[in-house]
């Protein structure tokens, strides 16, 4: 690759970067006020606002693969744009998972940390968005979660906490299985790859790889919150749930090389 | 009146029935999230069994401080000799 490929992508890396941050930050002093205005309802609030954020990823990565900053594959993502009232559990590669999740499928909430209501730029973002902080007592937790799963919502979880470290197998937390076994919804289980690896925890934005970097986004099947409902006591049930979870995910990353 | 002996032996028998805790992994010393891998969830539901054998009222805030085997057995003596 030629160095003035390189300069380009890097170029475009940080201005893709500033503009996250500076898009939430539009977004939420013009279009997101306007809608809460104009609807006095909760749950269309958020879905409308949950539709802009959409609509908004989804420009920004077709921008970012326009001008070659990366690339994506998407073959295997069966009907995932369709899928509703599921938590959908993904690995966490990278710092754009949120972004590419969020821009395939338009009815996605999401946990968030709680840092993030704090944050500047993305303040106005999730609190519009009718996000669920990650430091309420888990009771109110699991009740925010089920309002927003019976509201047609689809839940995006990511079990590992936090960015994997590259090479790092990160355990899983229990947090998606107590909420599919307390509220009985399905779970959507998304595989994240990315191929060089860029982006991802402990690495800062300018250090991008030699070449254009390929992500990929596979729908690996569903879970059934209810198979697993009969196991026994609940906390047992998670537990089981997790370990068939984590098994699907080392099972597909075995599949791959990195 | 249950003694504190006999509140430990009930909590070791809910801890490996429950939660599947290995009976080994589990003394007085033992923390509940980093050394037996409960989570918040859990807490709320072993504090609702708790409460079938103190036979009293227990509200979560009352096991806050609580970290270890030995602290939930202390913190339930206290309860039922209230």
């Amino acid at each position: 690759m030629s160095l003035v490929n390189r300069a380009w992508r890097l170029a475009g890396t940080g201005l893709a970067f500033a503009s996250l941050g500076l898009g939430g930050l539009f977004l939420a002093g013009t279009v997101f006020p306007l809608i809460a205005a104009v609807t006095a309802d909760r749950d269309v609030r958020i879905r409308r606002t949950q539709y802009v954020v959409h609509a908004s990823f989804r420009l920004y990565i077709v921008l970012l693969r326009r001008s070659g900053i990366i690339d994506l594959d998407l073959s295997a993502l069966a009907d995932f744009k369709a899928c509703r009232r599921r938590l959908i559990v993904a690995n966490h590669p990278t710092l754009l998972d949120v972004v590419l999740l969020m821009s395939l499928n338009p009815r996605i909430g999401c946990i968030v940390k709680h840092q993030l209501w704090e944050n500047w730029f993305l303040r106005g973002v999730v609190r519009s968005a009718g996000y669920i902080r990650n430091d309420l007592p888990s009771e109110q937790m699991i009740m925010a979660c089920s309002q927003a799963l019976a509201s047609g919502q689809n839940l995006l979880v990511f079990p590992e906490g936090t960015r994997s470290r590259p090479g790092e197998a990160r355990r899983f937390q229990r947090g998606f299985a107590n909420i599919a076994m307390v509220t009985g919804y399905s779970i959507q289980l998304v595989m994240i790859t990315c191929q060089p690896l860029t982006l991802t925890k402990g690495q800062p934005w300018w250090r991008i790889p030699d070449r254009r970097p390929i992500f990929r986004v596979a729908a690996m099947g569903t879970v059934d919150a209810k198979e697993y409902l009969g196991v026994g006591h609940r906390a047992i049930a998670a537990r089981r749930l997790v370990q068939h979870v984590e098994k699907c995910y080392l099972d597909a990353l075995e599949g791959t090389d990195d | 009146m249950l003694s504190t002996n006999e509140i430990y032996d009930k909590l070791r028998g809910y801890l490996e029935e429950m939660f599947e805790v290995a009976p080994e992994k589990i003394n007085l010393e033992a923390r509940l999230f980093e050394d037996l891998d409960l989570d918040s969830i859990d807490a709320i539901d072993l504090i609702a069994k708790i409460q079938e054998i103190s036979g009293k009222k227990i509200r979560p805030e009352q096991f806050k401080t609580v970290r270890t085997v030995g602290d939930v057995v202390e913190r339930v003596h206290e309860l039922i000799n209230e």
